[in-house]
């Protein structure tokens, strides 16, 4: 089963938000916000629905079946590249 | 799915990742009253069957008497231990769709291995009368047995859920 990626870590980061509070927001076990981090859990529509929700952003910002690319390489150009 | 990253995904999947430099080993939850049950149970019952047959040549009721005891008390710890589920580190209410699953996941565990015991059960059932080995004979010993059987589907869930739930570390 292909996993579904995520930048959760990236946005509690990001927010200041820990696990707890986004736990609670979306009303889950904290436990479960570490299993969607490391891609041990595909959350449910609902729960991925509310977890973009709670960010303030589309889902496809927080979800995605492909690998997110690195923000270095998003926003930095490639490795080597002057700024 | 490339090639490098199946074999990424199996290495996380088997729990190998731990060996690595960067993978810290996250601890189970091995709960100790679960598994003592389980051993109690079938121990006293043995005891309790072994000794009530022939109570004279095993030094009067007092064995049987305690190990029907210890039999009831690991029948009532069973009864009462799905209350005290496998759920650690959160005070919240209802389980969540995780929990949920991984509830389903250990029932389903469970019913296999139960299933698989049942099974062997019958097997031996079939041939102890062929070959004269032991078979519960009294309305007890059956009933003991149904006991059994039923305080272990109580209790492998809880087991079972516990050793599927990691530990939560220091931010969860």
């Amino acid at each position: 089963m292909a996993a579904l990626h995520n930048r959760i870590a990236l946005f509690r980061a990001e927010r200041g938000v820990s696990r707890r509070d986004l736990a609670e927001a979306v009303s889950v076990n904290p436990q479960t916000i570490g299993y969607l981090e490391r891609g041990d859990y595909s959350p449910s529509c609902e729960l991925a629905l509310r977890i973009a929700a709670y960010f303030n952003v589309p889902l496809e910002a927080v979800f995605s079946l492909r690998p997110f690319r690195p923000l270095a390489e998003t926003f930095g150009g490639a490795p080597g590249d002057e700024a | 799915m490339t090639i490098p990253e199946r074999l990424d995904w199996l290495v996380h999947k088997a729990g190998l990742d731990i060996l690595t430099p960067h993978g810290a080993p996250r601890r189970r939850n091995l709960r100790f009253l679960p598994l003592l049950i389980l051993v109690v149970l079938p121990s006293a019952y043995v005891v309790a069957v072994a000794t009530m047959r022939d109570p004279v040549r095993h030094g009067g009721f007092g064995i049987p008497a305690l190990a029907i005891i210890l039999f009831s008390l690991a029948f009532g710890a069973a009864s009462l231990i799905r209350l005290f589920g496998p759920r650690v580190g959160w005070e919240g209410g209802a389980l969540d769709e995780r929990e949920l699953i991984l509830k389903a996941r250990a029932g389903s565990i469970s019913g296999m291995i139960l299933a698989i015991l049942c099974m062997l059960g019958c097997f031996y059932g079939g041939y102890a009368a062929v070959f004269g080995a032991w078979m519960p004979a009294t309305a007890l010993e059956w009933v003991y047995l149904g006991m059994m059987i039923q305080a272990y589907a109580l209790t492998l869930p809880v087991l079972i859920a516990s050793w599927l739930q990691p530990q939560p570390d220091a931010e969860e």
